[in-house]
């Protein structure tokens, strides 16, 4: 990135004009990237770097959405900026909160239990009526953003939606890629690798883990927040195994690798979706197959499989998890 | 509840027992039915370490077999026999070519691979089978009703029971009387160790895959008639099967018998006196035991 500045501004100067390239109905569909993307990003600060493979990711997700949707509810002429950095902050807490009971075990006792907070949060949103709407989901309105001129930006417009989207998604990305670069990122790493060489080192694992864990909720919170606000609805869904699932699909398919790997997962799944659900009704067979496939003969994903092909590599993270034995 | 019986006089008295008495084993027949699902799950994790969620799909495609045969032979007992011979089949080539492999990238990857492997065969059933329930008659001997406390109980209900009751035995049997069971729960506590001695592990958790893929094939069977067979059956038991090898503590089987039976009796009366949340207890209490005792109730590793 640093070796070609021009190119990253060239980059994201033609994201910022793809509005004047696509349809609404294309448009649409690069947003819903976007915060997946983000999405499947944050999933992979705690999997990819940490080794901590979370099955709940749509826990802080789900709360972000929600937190934004009873804020812009119940405050009236809260501006929107202002409840959506509420909202990922709740999912930030959320997150602060799960992962002090979670980051303490390991492996598959982790993903169990991080699984078991979403459905259980899931089951809350279900029956908890009066606040949520239970099945029928919290209808999200999105006021307009009055800049300080006076100008007013139209938020029913896709195109608006999307400069907004995108400029958030990138300043988390830039601040996630940032915080993996800080020694602290890379005790995440750390306590994938041997986490109890780390604590001999006298590294703190479990604020290490906890921190990890806080920010990547807090960053799912604010793909929570993008979805909820685009969708104009959050329902129980949100919160539900299929998108705690989804959000790994991706992450492997673009691979754990490099940190926008998740990234590609997401626009890659997502438009092969959007083409097989077209194709075929039983589109999700030929996903599985594709996710069995790609972790029996390329587990390191597309990047990887890119990175094989070209001998071409920059990613970050080091991949080689070694098969530990496992104890909770 | 309460409101809802009654309220006076001995008869509301031994209503309300009569009710008590079936709902307690409604939660045995589950807990027993569960009890099969889960006891496949917690030897295979117990031995080579993976959360087999594919198991959930295996327990599937027991009951959809166990459809297509009665559907071709009208023979709900060759279906008993059929359909774990095939799932047993295809669990072991599960085993022997997608996580055998899959084994040098950690335990995430297995996971995952097996995540995979659950995504596809229920998307493959729905395309093979479609996408709504599926009505299995209850065999002709076992339809009916018997006399249970001044009640009826049905008696394919009893039925289920008396098959897990007799698989658990057996398996008591085999495991603590057998050679192969002597094996077997050594390869559960130090797989290394039992390798070094000169056994074949890989072949001895082959078996054991295969055979878990089948017992969750049975009780798909066995609960077909009951519940339907279903393409959201798998995901619904799977989280309850989780549960159970979790409060039970994973790789113990006594321990899964507990859990189950446990979950079983929760959610008979959960349902009857907190219907509203049944589901929130059983997700909490797992929470609850992997946060305070994460090795289970029964479990050794910790």
């Amino acid at each position: 990135m640093s070796r070609a500045p021009w190119l990253g501004a060239l980059a994201v100067a033609a994201l910022y004009a793809v509005p004047w390239m696509l349809d609404t109905v294309r448009l649409r569909m690069v947003i819903e990237i976007l915060y997946f993307g983000l999405f499947a990003v944050s999933f992979n600060l705690l999997f990819g770097y940490a080794g901590l493979l979370s099955f709940g990711h749509a826990a802080s997700f789900g709360v972000g959405g929600y937190a934004v949707g009873l804020v812009l509810k119940h405050v009236a002429g809260v501006p929107l900026v202002v409840a959506m950095a509420l909202g990922a902050l709740a999912g930030a807490l959320a997150g602060l909160l799960i992962g002090a009971f979670c980051v303490r075990l390991r492996g598959t006792y982790f993903a169990l239990l991080t699984l078991a907070f979403s459905q259980f949060l899931n089951a809350i949103a279900l029956k908890w009526r009066d606040v949520t709407r239970g099945d029928d989901g919290l209808t999200v309105a999105v006021p307009d953003i009055t800049l300080p001129g006076g100008t007013v930006i139209r938020m029913a417009s896709a195109a608006n939606f999307y400069w907004l989207a995108l400029t958030i998604v990138l300043l988390s990305l830039w601040a996630a890629w940032r915080f993996t670069r800080t020694p602290l990122g890379n005790a995440g790493v750390l306590m994938r690798e041997n986490d109890e060489r780390a604590a001999f080192l006298g590294y703190n694992v479990f604020a290490t883990k906890l921190i990890m864990f806080t920010v990547a909720s807090g960053f799912a919170a604010v793909a929570g927040v993008l979805f909820a606000t685009f969708q104009r609805l959050i329902s129980p869904a949100a919160l539900d195994l299929p998108i705690g699932t989804e959000v790994v699909f991706m992450a492997v398919l673009g691979g754990t690798g490099a940190f926008l790997g998740p990234f590609l997962g997401a626009a890659v799944y997502i438009v092969v979706q959007d083409w097989l659900s077209k194709t075929s009704e039983h589109w999700p067979f030929f996903m599985g197959l594709a996710f069995v496939l790609m972790i029996l003969f390329a587990h390191t994903g597309l990047v990887g499989l890119l990175g094989a092909l070209t001998g071409w590599r920059r990613g970050p993270v080091p991949q080689a998890t070694p098969a530990r034995p496992e104890t909770a | 509840m309460r409101r809802s019986l009654p309220r006076s006089a001995t008869i509301g008295r031994t209503l309300r027992g009569v009710i008590y008495a079936t709902q307690a084993l409604h939660g045995v027949v589950y807990g027993m039915l569960l009890f099969l699902v889960s006891s496949g799950l917690t030897l295979v994790f117990g031995m080579m370490g993976i959360l087999n969620i594919a198991h959930a799909a295996f327990y599937m495609l027991g009951a959809y077999v166990a459809y297509s045969t009665v559907r071709l032979t009208g023979s709900f007992w060759l279906s008993l026999l059929v359909a774990p011979i095939v799932v047993g089949v295809l669990g072991a080539l599960v085993e022997r070519f997608f996580l055998r492999r899959t084994h040098a990238f950690g335990h995430a990857y297995e996971l995952l691979l097996t995540f995979g492997l659950f995504f596809m065969f229920g998307e493959a059933i729905r395309w093979v089978w479609g996408n709504y329930p599926l009505q299995i008659p209850v065999p002709s001997g076992l339809s009916g009703s018997v006399p249970f406390m001044g009640g009826q109980y049905p008696v394919y209900r009893l039925f289920i029971l008396a098959v897990s009751v007799v698989i658990c035995a057996v398996m008591g049997l085999v495991l603590l009387r057998t050679r192969v069971g002597i094996v077997i729960r050594s390869a559960v506590s130090d797989a290394e160790m039992v390798s070094a001695l000169g056994i074949n592990t890989p072949l001895v958790s082959l078996g054991v895959f295969s055979v878990g893929s089948a017992l969750a094939a049975l009780a798909g069977v066995i609960a077909a008639p009951f519940l339907q067979a279903d393409p959201s059956m798998g995901a619904a038991i799977l989280t309850d099967a989780f549960v159970v090898i979790v409060i039970g503590g994973f790789g113990s089987l006594l321990g899964a018998l507990l859990a189950a039976l446990m979950i079983g009796e929760l959610q008979s009366f959960g349902v009857l006196w907190f219907p509203q949340f049944a589901l929130v207890f059983q997700f909490l209490l797992m929470a609850v035991v992997l946060i305070l005792r994460p090795q289970g109730l029964l479990g050794e590793k910790g």
